[in-house]
């Protein structure tokens, strides 16, 4: 269970996030949606503790995020990037990073272990002593999330992790975001600008304009009215088959 | 382990491909396997094509079928411990080199019983008191610089990054030479035609002047990394414009400086291994050895600082901290060595690209590959300065600069850029 309350941030005398407060379960996936500059990134990098917000608090299953050390935090919360710098680094070693907070004295069995079974699951077995920039945009996605699996965190944070990719990729990223979200008990909370590809992997929205919450809950939150409210042009809701399709603009 | 990978056999004859295998694929001493090859292999692995390019194929086998076993990984890092091995074993190599090469012809045996103990008192003179502090300046020196550049290039994000690029050795250099004149901490000693050199009688004096101007540099330098957050390229222009600002202070010194002082600072700043003694190859040795010790404690922090800064804090990367106190630990380095050995340019650039070839940005490996092969540098470029006009001695510092130099555009023609 993590409970966001009253966040503020502001940038030198800006504000740029003005009292968030919302909550989500394990389990669930929670799409932040907004046009850019409404906050979103900045939220995602106060909750990972990257950024320090002026007021509010995050807990984590009642425990204050602010209030933990740095290795217990990053124990709990893992943070993918929207874009990554990673260099001469194969993949297996990048995932094996996201058991630096676990570790005490070096590696053990269990973090091998676990890296294998994430690289099996994220598909990226295969390419394990490849070098990250020889990889695809798509590839070097998966490996940052299974490096952020790794972690086995309570929570993950994702800044727009398929905005670089191509639309099988994106589906096939947020699926196994979806199931691994579902199968560990993780929550998600994602920066998202596809509307579709949220609609169809969120189960809960939060709807972000000019750093504040405009609205909060699940898919009957996303309707033609908050969308035009939310991103200022004109968008349409359609059902095909059971599923609910945005087309805006 | 997915069901559906296969191990490929090795070719029987392969060993040290199987040891290196990027580095020694046909016609490739340097570059990785090309990307484009690999993917073309990739592609189509059941087509049955042209008979040529299921040799172009084979011959260059996709590293992911191959090695995508399960102890793959650890026969990797195998690879890894190897090639630390094989840089200590060159040191070696390079040390009984070293010692056995000068200008008084001593055997080899003559050397191994001064060594040992016993021997004349002239075979143990020379090689305690004239190659031994050589020959351990070096490897300290080269340490340390080699060192310093690596943790640089990963904290500043900037693989141009390095003492004298940034112009911290010149700060240094500028400070250690304003301790010499101004402040009387070097007298000048045995000025004979051919051999010139400073002593210095208050060591800590110049230390803390080369340190102060090095870490003023530092300063700067962070500031512009963290603060203003300037391109890595605009970075090593700041570097350039602060090496001409120090070596144009070290000029104004000179000028003012008596003739023999200024002779002094200038056969000071060629850069001499011999100059140190024990006590002050004591100081940088130990200096050296926290920083690596220090820098070895953090490989996983400095790992994950390959990811960029905000990762890298996501992972509970105390960043900030890690930043200055990388940045002072190298300035202290860098500082030392210039101080008592003169301006040694390249060596921080060049080690830690060299390397990196060979165990990638791992800093588990990445450090003390480094270091061995700053040291392997230094000591080598140290025989051939004594061996190239002998009896003669070349200045080592030149000496390097002419061999990182061609190195290290070597390295940039062949990739382009480095990363």
């Amino acid at each position: 269970m993590i409970q966001v309350e009253h966040i503020s941030y502001f940038y030198g005398n800006r504000q740029v996030l003005r009292d968030i407060s919302f909550s989500a379960g394990p389990g669930d996936c929670v799409g932040i949606l907004g046009n850019n500059g409404a906050g979103k990134s900045t939220l995602i990098t106060c909750l990972a503790r990257i950024r320090a917000p002026r007021s509010g608090l995050v807990r984590i299953d009642g425990r204050n995020v602010y209030a933990m050390g740095r290795l217990e935090a990053a124990r709990t919360i893992a943070y993918v990037a929207q874009h990554n710098e990673m260099s001469q680094t194969t993949v297996y070693d990048a995932v094996l990073l996201g058991r630096k907070p676990h570790m005490k004295w070096g590696l053990t069995r269990e973090d091998y272990a676990l890296c294998d079974r994430m690289l099996e699951q994220t598909g990226m077995d295969k390419f394990r002593l490849r070098y990250i920039h020889e990889l695809s945009g798509g590839e070097a996605q998966k490996v940052m999330l299974a490096r952020a699996f790794v972690q086995e965190p309570r929570l993950l944070l994702l800044d727009e992790p398929t905005s670089s990719l191509d639309p099988r990729n994106q589906y096939e990223m947020m699926g196994l975001v979806r199931r691994m979200a579902r199968e560990q008990g993780i929550t998600v909370l994602v920066v998202i600008h596809d509307l579709n590809l949220a609609l169809r992997c969120c189960n809960r929205f939060l709807l972000m304009q000019d750093g504040l919450v405009y609205r909060y809950g699940d898919e009957n939150v996303i309707t033609e009215e908050s969308l035009e409210t939310v991103y200022g042009i004109p968008a349409a809701l359609v059902t095909l088959g059971d599923r609910k399709v945005a087309v805006v603009g | 382990m997915g069901a559906n990978v296969k191990c490929e056999k090795q070719p029987a004859a392969s060993w040290f491909r199987e040891l290196l295998p990027k580095y020694f694929c046909k016609g490739r001493l340097w570059g990785s396997g090309s990307p484009a090859r690999d993917r073309f292999c990739r592609k189509a692995p059941d087509r049955t094509g042209s008979p040529a390019r299921d040799r172009f194929c084979r011959k260059a086998p996709d590293r992911t079928g191959t090695l995508a076993c399960q102890d793959t990984y650890r026969r990797f890092v195998a690879r890894k411990w190897l090639v630390l091995l094989g840089l200590a074993v060159l040191l070696s190599v390079s040390v009984v080199l070293s010692i056995s090469v000068g200008s008084s012809g001593l055997s080899l045996g003559e050397i191994l019983t001064a060594l040992a103990g016993p021997g004349t008192r002239q075979s143990h003179a020379i090689v305690w008191n004239i190659r031994m502090p050589r020959i351990v300046t070096g490897v300290v020196v080269g340490c340390g610089l080699a060192l310093a550049g690596c943790i640089m290039q990963n904290v500043l994000r900037n693989p141009l990054a390095s003492a004298s690029t940034l112009g911290v050795s010149q700060g240094a250099s500028f400070g250690a030479a304003f301790a010499i004149v101004c402040l009387d901490a070097g007298a000048q000693v045995n000025a004979g035609a051919s051999a010139a050199a400073v002593s210095i009688t208050n060591p800590y004096m110049v230390t803390l002047c080369a340190f102060v101007g090095g870490f003023l540099t530092t300063v700067i330098i962070l500031g512009l990394s963290r603060i203003a957050r300037v391109a890595p390229g605009t970075m090593i222009l700041a570097g350039v414009a602060l090496s001409s600002l120090f070596s144009g202070g070290t000029t104004l010194v000179q000028y003012f400086a008596d003739d023999v002082k200024v002779a002094s600072v200038v056969y000071w700043t060629f850069g001499d291994l011999g100059r140190a003694s024990w006590k002050e190859i004591g100081l940088m040795a130990w200096i050296t050895a926290g920083a690596l010790v220090y820098f070895l404690g953090n490989r996983w922090n400095f790992n994950a600082m390959e990811s960029g800064a905000d990762t890298a804090r996501s992972l509970g990367v105390p960043v900030d901290r890690l930043v200055v106190v990388s940045m002072t630990v190298c300035a202290l380095m860098a500082a030392v060595a210039t101080a008592f050995v003169g301006c040694i340019s390249f060596i921080g650039l060049v080690a830690p690209h060299m390397v990196r070839r060979f165990v990638g940005n791992d800093h588990r490996f990445l450090i003390p590959a480094s270091a061995l092969t700053g040291a392997v540098i230094l000591v080598l470029s140290e025989v051939a300065s004594r061996r190239i006009v002998a009896p003669g001695i070349l200045p080592i510092g030149a000496l390097t600069s002419f061999l990182g130099a061609p190195l290290f555009l070597y390295m940039i023609f062949k990739r382009g850029n480095l990363r």
